[in-house]
């Protein structure tokens, strides 16, 4: 029986299908229950592991400091108590939106009363002749965690394709390994458009410091191998050698099932405040959702864990038909070598940020990003007060900056 | 095995067996514990594992680190009692902790 959007009805049996069990995903399923959500709420994922967090795989998992099962969410006992039908190593390969109906890939159709997307995104691969070899790795899944894990090893190369946060950590990581690491990035300076210049350089000297080559402003050529990677060559011909290549160039959003639907799609799935779609009862949260933002005037899409779980708590409230949770000022963390990274806010990237240097880059800092006169965001590396300090700052003009 | 119990925003209790060099935050996630939202994973990074102390509890579990403490200043209603129970290890000295989740946290 079709709903009106934002109600439910107990009488009916037909389940929220959640398609995708990353954190947003498994988010979701746990706040519909928590909201009282009285039906049947499954949860499909593709990976055969229960959801897990993924930023530790970059770090403490690398490390052997975390292990497997500390990256577990919860139990499987967990979700059924909850009554939540958890189904892993199964895709959802078809949605129709007009029938409220999700097709699974061996066939078996499910209609929904309400249907959320939660499928992710995927790493970009290297555009590159070569870029498809074996021995290059790429960093999301658990999965993809174990086979790095598996191939850094003390004293070989390493080459990090791209100096986002990602390519960052796992350089910090496996240099602590003991591997002789190199990042190339194409851009002039790392963390290009997504820190601060200042914050960018601190890294930078720290990645220096502790014996990771950077090759910045550096376009990778191709990547050289018979039968796996072995090397990297650079647009103006050098060569590095490499046990392993790590494509660290970001993350594109799966939309592969909401564009097959109808949806309409511009990097992510376009979603209102409430995380909803343009189809009735259908929504999308998480990394393949791109939602309008207020702040900048224009959709936006983040790949962040506290923008998941807000998204999934947004469209479980309007499932359930209920107030939307109050919005809190993005934040956003990176561990890199000795600087633990905290950032509150968020600067908008196509406009020019006036930044004001706190404290000493090569020890403890933060920078406080002004746009417009009003303070966007603040980076600090070591100096949780200043971050915490900026949540309540955040938005304001003339804001009063610490003496040091 | 030490033994934790939860008061929920509710009122309700909820008792878990938990493993020991397990944080509190873990077995409350493990178990899906309502209002321990842990958004950070446990790095002390945000305060959304915010608990407080049953009073009788906190010369034992010990009281909130520097750090913690900054990051307390974002959770709503702390307290004296205010712990991130990302940062609280179980031993067996803990055995029987009892710890009420704020009800800002639970919304």
């Amino acid at each position: 029986m079709p709903l009106e959007s934002g109600q439910f009805s107990p009488q009916s049996a037909a389940p929220v299908v959640i398609v995708g069990a990353g954190q947003a995903g498994a988010e979701a399923a746990l706040a519909l229950r928590q909201g009282g959500f009285p039906g049947p709420v499954h949860l499909f994922g593709r990976e055969a592991v229960s959801p897990y967090e993924r930023p530790p795989l970059s770090k403490g998992f690398l490390l052997g400091t975390i292990l497997e099962e500390r990256l577990i969410f919860r139990s499987a006992a967990a979700y059924e108590a909850a009554g939540i039908r958890l189904v892993l190593g199964r895709e959802v390969s078809q949605l129709d939106p007009a029938n409220r109906r999700v097709v699974l890939n061996d066939g078996v159709a499910v209609d929904y009363a309400a249907c959320i997307l939660a499928t992710g995104a995927e790493p970009r691969p290297l555009p590159v002749p070569g870029g498809g070899l074996p021995g290059i790795l790429l960093l999301r899944s658990l999965e993809h965690a174990r086979q790095l894990r598996a191939a850094i090893v003390p004293g070989l190369p390493v080459v990090v394709v791209g100096g986002g946060y990602l390519g960052l950590e796992v350089a910090a990581s496996a240099r602590k390994l003991g591997a002789e690491v190199t990042i190339i990035e194409a851009q002039p300076a790392l963390l290009h458009r997504s820190a601060s210049a200042i914050t960018a350089e601190a890294l930078a000297s720290r990645h220096r410091a502790a014996g990771v080559r950077l090759l910045l402003g550096r376009q990778v050529a191709r990547i050289e191998g018979s039968v796996r990677a072995d090397g990297v060559t650079l647009a103006h011909g050098a060569f590095l050698p490499a046990s392993l290549v790590l494509a660290c160039i970001g993350a594109k959003p799966e939309v592969a099932l909401a564009q097959a639907a109808g949806l309409a799609c511009d990097d992510g799935i376009r979603v209102d405040a409430a995380c909803r779609t343009a189809f009735p009862d259908l929504y999308a949260i998480g990394d393949c959702a791109r939602q309008d933002d207020p702040r900048f005037g224009r959709p936006v899409r983040l790949e962040s864990v506290q923008s998941a779980t807000w998204q999934a708590r947004c469209a479980a409230a309007a499932i359930l038909g209920k107030a939307l949770p109050t919005p809190r000022p993005a934040y956003f963390w990176s561990e890199q070598h000795d600087a633990k990274l905290q950032i509150a806010g968020l600067a908008d990237p196509r406009m020019p940020c006036d930044d004001t240097l706190v404290g000493d880059p090569t020890g403890a800092f933060a920078v406080y990003r002004v746009q417009d006169g009003v303070l966007r965001t603040v980076e600090a590396v070591n100096r949780p007060r200043d971050f915490v300090r900026a949540h309540s700052l955040i938005g304001q003009r003339a804001v009063e900056l610490p003496a040091a | 095995m030490p033994a934790i119990h939860f008061i929920l925003a509710d009122g309700t209790r909820r008792s878990l067996d938990a493993q020991e060099g397990w944080t509190v935050m873990e077995v409350a996630r493990e178990a899906g514990v309502p209002g321990i939202l842990a958004e950070c994973g446990g790095g002390a990074l945000c305060a959304t594992c915010h608990v407080h102390l049953e009073p009788e509890w906190l010369p034992i579990a010990g009281g909130a680190t520097e750090t913690e403490d900054m990051l307390l200043e974002l959770a709503p209603g702390r307290d004296g009692a205010s712990r991130l129970s990302c940062q609280i290890v179980l031993t067996p000295a803990l055995d029987g902790l009892t710890l009420r989740v704020p009800e800002e946290q639970a919304s």
